[in-house]
């Protein structure tokens, strides 16, 4: 064989084999398509990624396999390729799979040539589904975020912000323009600084920040109370890169807060003022009565009592609705335990005379709480303990120290509670009492209030009680 | 005697709460505002019972502007308020002592006592 014919032998022999091969082995579709659109080739990949085996559809018409919405555009493609142009810039097409969903698909193709003349078209497809749909997502997501009221701005683990959506421009007055690439400090008020930082840090090791109410400044300086949600931004490796914050305007909600704080602040006010005044009236009198040995002083000593019910009423009224509004307020303070058990207990003896209250035991311990809503617990205890045993004639009050806690019960020999009401008594609204049952006067909130109390102190109450023989109510405090 | 000067908006109250401090023995100034304050030259009480929203007034302002100056720097001020939670910001303001509305008298009458001292 000459050098010649070794080289045409390469050419017509082996390299259209080797091609053959590389045919065989792309994960892209390779398609030939006759000028009567019959197709007429196709690869292995064609059978991976549509499901059909290539029997399916060869010496078939393309356009059985084109959706029918991109047939005219298929066709248009079609007939620019057997008229001899290239198209090299990729078009899409939906392609029907085997299990009936569709594909997309993104094809280039050529004019077949044979001796010199078209006899079709031949053309590359690769299956872009994913993409497409990531895009789409993508797509939806800018969407969601250019169209949201709140504030959604991206920033490096720096605090560099890197985006800003019309919601933060509207809330913070910058415009994404003025403030990318700046660090977000810009937005952060002096006294927020340090729990920013300690939100990034948050952040930074991967944990988010669920609608944290802060402060945040706008451009002309004036605070905004926002809730803030912070996340971490993860790359496809895992690694943490940036952070995403969403923050939400709440100065409506502040503002009817604080409104309804001032309406329960004025309301107490407007309640109590009066029965001060009555209260004032009806303890003259009774001085008056008790000096000259008057008839009338054990009236007046139960129109004192039932204007100390009223009041306590209207505490509790307020109380209920300032839990509702999650704001019961602890002023802590250290105080001593004791000290207090036993004012309270005096201060109760001081109403019944047919119950002996006896304390035993001691704490020895200055406790770090809020003294007069303890108070208040102990209060409710110790008067519900006499109120429920009209028939006993003590009530003992237990004070048991513990290495981290205080434990201080309240025994009572009364009517005792079922067992089915034991666990709902600290519930709002729950009597005990049905309608078999005697009746006691009480809005039923007091033990409500008194849990809550206990609990925000991040104590436990329960109760310990047998039908008849009498209840212990007992709570304990955790000692710092 | 003993003088003590009652300051309230609420004039049942203002009544009251002096017949029960005269009945002990205690001269009673009261003022329903800090211009009504009607004390002779050079005469101050030994205590101030001072309520703590006056009509158009705050009781924590007259506190701190007493607790202030020279004169009346050492008048023991209790305070009174049916505004719940206030202790913490009337003792920020001076006062020495707080009591809630409505009040026992036997409970103010300790607690008067106890400033005196």
């Amino acid at each position: 064989m000459s050098l010649q014919n070794l080289d045409n032998f390469i050419k017509d022999t082996v390299e259209p084999y080797q091609y053959q091969e590389l045919i065989e082995l792309v994960p892209e579709v390779i398609y030939k398509i006759s000028t009567d659109g019959n197709l007429i080739s196709l690869n292995p990949a064609f059978e991976k990624i549509t499901g059909w085996k290539v029997k399916d559809w060869l010496n078939k018409p393309f356009i059985g396999i084109v959706h029918p919405g991109d047939i005219a555009k298929a066709f248009s493609k079609f007939q620019q390729s057997v008229k001899g142009e290239r198209i090299s810039d990729p078009y899409e097409l939906r392609i029907l799979k085997k299990d009936g969903s569709y594909i997309i698909g993104e094809f280039v193709s050529a004019p077949l040539y044979e001796n010199n003349q078209i006899i079709g078209k031949i053309g590359i497809g690769r299956d872009v589904t994913d993409r497409k749909m990531a895009e789409e997502r993508l797509n939806k997501l800018a969407a969601i975020i250019e169209s949201s009221d709140d504030a959604i701005m991206g920033q490096k683990l720096e605090g560099i912000i890197t985006s800003w959506n019309p919601g933060a421009e509207k809330l913070y007055g910058f415009t994404a323009k003025e403030i990318v690439g700046q660090t977000v400090l810009k937005i952060v008020p002096e006294d927020k600084k340090e729990e920013f930082y300690q939100i990034m840090e948050v952040a930074r090791i991967g944990g988010s920040i669920d609608h944290l109410e802060t402060v945040r400044k706008h451009k002309d300086g004036r605070r905004i109370d926002i809730s803030l949600t912070l996340s971490p931004i993860v790359d496809s490796s895992g690694e943490i890169f940036g952070v995403s914050e969403i923050g939400r305007d709440i100065t409506i909600q502040k503002e009817l807060e604080r409104r309804k704080d001032a309406f329960i602040g004025m309301a107490s006010h407007e309640l109590k003022t009066p029965i001060t005044t009555l209260k004032a009236f009806t303890q003259l009198l009774m001085q008056l009565e008790s000096k000259k040995n008057g008839t009338f002083f054990k009236y007046l000593s139960k129109m004192d009592e039932e204007l100390n019910r009223l009041t306590e009423l209207v505490t509790e009224l307020l109380d209920l609705s300032k839990i509702q509004v999650g704001r019961l307020a602890l002023n802590k303070e250290k105080f001593d335990l004791d000290e207090m058990i036993k004012d309270t207990a005096e201060n109760v003896q001081g109403i019944t005379k047919k119950h002996k209250i006896q304390i035993d035991g001691k704490s020895e311990k200055v406790l770090f709480g809020d003294k007069r809503r303890l108070n208040q617990v102990l209060l409710n205890l110790l008067t519900n303990a006499i109120k429920y045993s009209p028939e006993g004639d003590k009530v003992v009050v237990k004070v048991l120290p513990d290495n981290n806690k205080v434990t201080v019960s309240i025994t009572d020999f009364g009517i005792g509670i079922a067992k089915k009401h034991q666990l709902r008594i600290f519930d709002r609204f729950y009597r005990a009492a049905g309608l078999s049952e005697k009746t006691f006067p009480g809005l039923g909130i007091g033990l409500y209030i008194s849990a809550e109390i206990i609990r925000r102190h991040g104590g436990q109450i329960w109760v310990e009680s047998i039908k008849r023989k009498g209840s212990t109510f007992s709570f304990a405090l955790p000692l710092k | 005697m003993t003088k003590i000067l009652l300051i309230d908006d609420d004039l049942g109250i203002l009544e009251a709460t002096k017949a029960i401090l005269e009945m002990e023995k205690y001269e009673v100034i009261t003022a329903t505002t800090s211009n009504q304050i009607k004390l002779k030259e050079g005469e101050l009480p030994d205590l101030i019972l001072l309520d703590m929203l006056l009509s158009g007034e705050d009781g924590k302002v007259i506190a701190k502007k007493m607790k202030s100056e020279e004169e009346t720097k050492n008048i023991p001020i209790i305070m009174l308020s049916a505004y719940p939670n206030v202790e913490k910001e009337i003792r920020q303001a001076g006062a020495d002592d707080f009591i809630a509305k409505p009040f026992n008298m036997n409970e103010l009458l300790k607690m008067i006592q106890k400033n005196l001292r």
